[in-house]
């Protein structure tokens, strides 16, 4: 009897099996796309272009990057040449929504994503076209984000703009995106994926790790009098924990120590942090502090940066050092994981390369948070996550009228769109992305500095250091 | 449990020992390598790329097979020993120029003396203890990757490039056309195990599995065949590793190669059928085609309980693979090969079959 039952099932489950396997990789209906951290498009060239030519000497151009960062140009400055009303331009995205590191990027990825191709589409779409989204489920790997571009790129029409997520993708197609000529907007950015080939068609809305940790570096050395702890000398010595993976070791390159070191600040090697939920880096963290370390570095994001603070409070080594993260360490998920905690985050420091919810002056911002609260999503949502999702779409919905005022609807094309980012030398994502596209580069090359500061109730994002420009750590 | 309709027998010994034992099995056999060549191309985007990955997770299944299956040596590095000939096929194809059909074999003789290294404590230790010197070299073999020979093997980077294949002009990095490439060498894999487990070797293998001290004491040379289990477990995880570097155009840790696939293996292998021919195919392709399942269930459930979406998202996938394995270990230990092999009975022996 029990044979007979389980042999239903079995025969029940291959039905199922064959039947959810015949149909190709998911697709998601149109607007269900994450909020892609990659690519800020350049809303208004003209404007922002001027503020691309910035000191190639490394000094603070603060004044420079705020007034490219703060562009409060209209979102419609891009007159359409064309009129594709009736047609319907996708865009692809893969991304890890499923599994033990969905928190990575949260429900707020899903949700911008939506909220903004709405807008989008309510406000005119893409010269009248409709703005659609492809997603790829791929749970951060690499053998589904292959299956995943596979299945893209055999689209017809031949995808034009590509959003991933996480570094092992950012690795595993870099090569791939030059042959097909399909723009990929990547939040993993690592360096060695993203210029190796250097005319590679992988962009990031963010700098790449290196020259993010390179700038804290720069930071530290010099404010060192100010923010030093207790007690400690006036030689900087980093520890940097990092998860094991590319995205962990993406700061400490060669470039990257080599530029410390120039400045006399002492790097020690890496500790690699475990890519779980539930890892343990006390081991890591005591390593560092028997080795000198003074600051402590965290190239984790999510429950990895909670981890390392948690376990530097823990062990009661805050007051001996310093601690910061990189850009996607920097962010709300992490305080919602400290939970009741929270308060222990306060006084980290962040590299941020973007605007945050309080720079209420910039147009990216208003529209952020108008459909955020139009919509009536969670508290909890309202991070870097949300923010930068909408900045990004909104900034490829104008690089993509920009490439068809220049090259017509039929040159809607990924070399094209690459051409066209290009050519506007910076572009921005209503003001709170910016990407960097002289001289070869496809990513950031400037950030602020800020600091937690918890107010009793909830955390401030100070700005410790204003927009400057980043050492340039490529290779 | 072989059972032969009346009538069907063998006439003489080599015809008892042929794989394809009939004329029409030969045929069909023929007719369904054409048809898993051309039947993707009906839907290349999805089909492409899973084949590829379901070819060489058979051939790491195959080399598991051996050891755990038939050697009862449990082994928690195959991932590992596929990043070995990942990396080996990858650095011979970039610094030497060697072709594929060449860097595929060293690669498995590479693989398979690394195999060697961690199978010598099989001399002193057995069972879980012999799992976690195995679970060593998961540990090892990945961080070795990440922080010796940094220039040559990718440092932090976690993978370094790997060229595609090129043979008589075709382009290769398609999936669809590497799938074939993929194949063949699937192709001789499968007759290289099978016939193993039909030689004196694989008798020598079962005969340590069921009782060591017994097959000990009938002249069974315990360490020489264990060593030699590990060996072609290593290398067939080796021919593995190196189609996936060379499909991924990439290898090393960002690839994966963790523990959770060397523990995905061990579950495949439990699913399909350990020791049996067929546990690696039936295996590999179930919990292949079952993690896109998972996906959409996983969404599925997510809209229906939207309030739930974030937990159900973030941990439905692993509580269902957990459930899967749960289930069969309960209902049937045996896999689906035995499973398999009791429909074929039954079929055979109808109407008397019950």
């Amino acid at each position: 009897m029990k044979k007979t039952w389980f042999n239903y099932l079995l025969a029940l489950a291959l039905i199922g099996l064959l039947a959810a396997c015949a149909s190709p990789a998911a697709e998601a209906p149109a607007a269900e796309a994450p909020a892609s951290e990659a690519s800020a498009a350049d809303e208004s060239a003209p404007e922002t272009s001027s503020a691309s030519a910035e000191d190639a000497e490394g000094e603070s151009v603060a004044d420079d990057d705020s007034a490219a960062m703060g562009s409060t140009a209209s979102m419609d400055a891009v007159e359409c040449a064309h009129d594709l009303t009736g047609e319907e331009i996708v865009m692809y995205q893969q991304a890890g929504r499923e599994g033990p590191l969905a928190s990575i990027l949260g429900q707020g990825f899903a949700l911008a994503t939506e909220d903004v191709i709405s807008y989008i589409n309510d406000n005119g779409g893409v010269c009248g076209a409709t703005m659609a989204l492809d997603f790829c489920e791929t749970n951060y790997n690499p053998e589904m984000e292959v299956t995943c571009y596979e299945g893209f790129r055999a689209a017809d029409p031949k995808p034009v703009v590509l959003f991933t997520y996480g570094s092992g993708a950012t690795i595993a197609l870099k090569d791939r995106v030059v042959e097909d000529e399909i723009v990929n907007l990547a939040a993993g950015l690592n360096a060695e994926a993203f210029y190796n080939p250097a005319d590679g068609y992988t962009f990031g809305s963010g700098p790449i790790y290196s020259d993010q940790f390179a700038g804290f570096i720069q930071f530290l050395s010099e404010n060192w009098a100010d923010i030093k702890p207790e007690g400690a000398s006036d030689e900087i010595i980093v520890g940097v924990i990092g998860w094991a993976s590319a995205y962990g070791g993406g700061a400490t390159t060669p470039e990257a120590i080599a530029y410390a070191e120039s400045l006399g600040v002492t790097v020690l090697p890496l500790e690699e942090q475990a890519i779980s939920p539930d890892a343990d880096v006390s081991g890591s963290v005591q390593t560092l502090a028997l080795n000198g370390a003074n600051v402590i570095y965290s190239q984790a994001l999510s429950f990895g940066t909670a981890q390392v603070i948690g376990t530097v409070r823990a062990l009661g080594l805050w007051d001996s050092v310093v601690v910061g993260t990189v850009n996607w360490g920097f962010n709300t998920d992490v305080l919602n994981i400290l939970g009741d905690n929270i308060a222990i985050a306060d006084g980290t420091y962040g590299m941020f390369p973007y605007a945050w919810w309080s720079d209420t002056d910039l147009e990216g911002v208003q529209i952020a948070m108008e459909l955020f609260e139009s919509a009536g999503h969670p508290e909890s949502e309202r991070a870097t996550t949300y923010l930068t999702t909408v900045s990004a779409f909104l900034m490829m919905d104008h690089v993509m009228e920009a490439t068809l005022n220049e090259y017509g609807p039929d040159g809607l094309t990924g070399a094209n769109v690459k051409a066209t980012m290009e050519s506007m030398g910076t572009v921005t994502g209503a003001g709170v992305l910016r990407l960097d596209t002289a001289d070869g580069s496809r990513a950031t090359h400037s950030s602020q500095v800020r600091q937690w500061e918890w107010n009793g109730e909830s955390m401030d994002y100070t700005v410790v250091q204003d927009f400057f420009r980043l050492p340039d750590t490529r290779e | 449990m072989t059972i032969r309709t009346a009538g069907d027998f063998d006439r003489h010994y080599e015809q008892d020992m042929r794989i394809l034992r009939k004329p029409q099995q030969a045929v069909l056999a023929v007719l369904a390598i054409i048809a898993i060549l051309i039947a993707p191309r009906f839907n290349q985007s999805y089909w492409a790329p899973t084949l590829n990955q379901i070819a060489y997770t058979i051939i790491a299944l195959q080399g598991l097979n051996i050891l755990t299956g038939l050697a009862g040596q449990i082994s928690l590095g195959q991932a590992s020993f596929m990043l070995v000939g990942g990396y080996s096929s990858a650095l011979m194809s970039t610094h030497w120029g060697l072709p594929i059909v060449l860097t595929i074999p060293l690669a498995a003789l590479t693989t398979g003396t690394i195999g060697l290294i961690f199978g010598l404590p099989s001399l002193r230790v057995k069972g879980f203890y012999l799992a976690m010197a195995t679970l060593a070299a998961q540990f090892i073999i990945p961080w070795a990757t990440r922080n010796l020979w940094k220039p040559i093997l990718g440092g932090t980077n976690g993978a370094i490039d790997v060229p595609s294949p090129e043979m008589f002009g075709i382009a290769w990095k398609e999936p669809m056309n590497f799938f074939i490439i993929a194949f063949v060498v699937l192709i001789i894999t499968t007759i290289l195990t099978n016939n193993i487990t039909r030689t004196r070797l694989g008798r020598a293998f079962v005969a340590v599995r069921d009782n060591d001290l017994a097959a000990e004491l009938l002249g069974v040379n315990l360490y020489g065949y264990k060593l030699r289990a590990f060996f072609i477990a290593a290398a067939l995880a080796g021919v593995a590793g190196a189609l996936k570097a060379h499909y991924q155009r990439g290898v090393g840790t960002e690839f994966g190669y963790g523990l959770q696939d060397s523990i995905f293996f061990l579950g495949m292998l439990v699913i399909g059928g350990m020791g049996t021919r067929l546990g690696p195919f039936l295996g590999a392709i179930t919990i292949v085609l079952l993690d896109d399942v998972a996906i959409w269930m996983g969404e599925l459930l997510a809209h229906v309980f939207p309030d739930q979406a974030a937990q159900l998202l973030t941990s439905f996938r692993p509580i269902f693979f957990g459930l899967v394995l749960i289930l069969f270990l309960i209902f049937e230990p045996r896999g689906l090969a035995h499973r398999w092999g009791q429909f074929l009975a039954a079929w055979r022996l109808r109407p008397f079959a019950r």
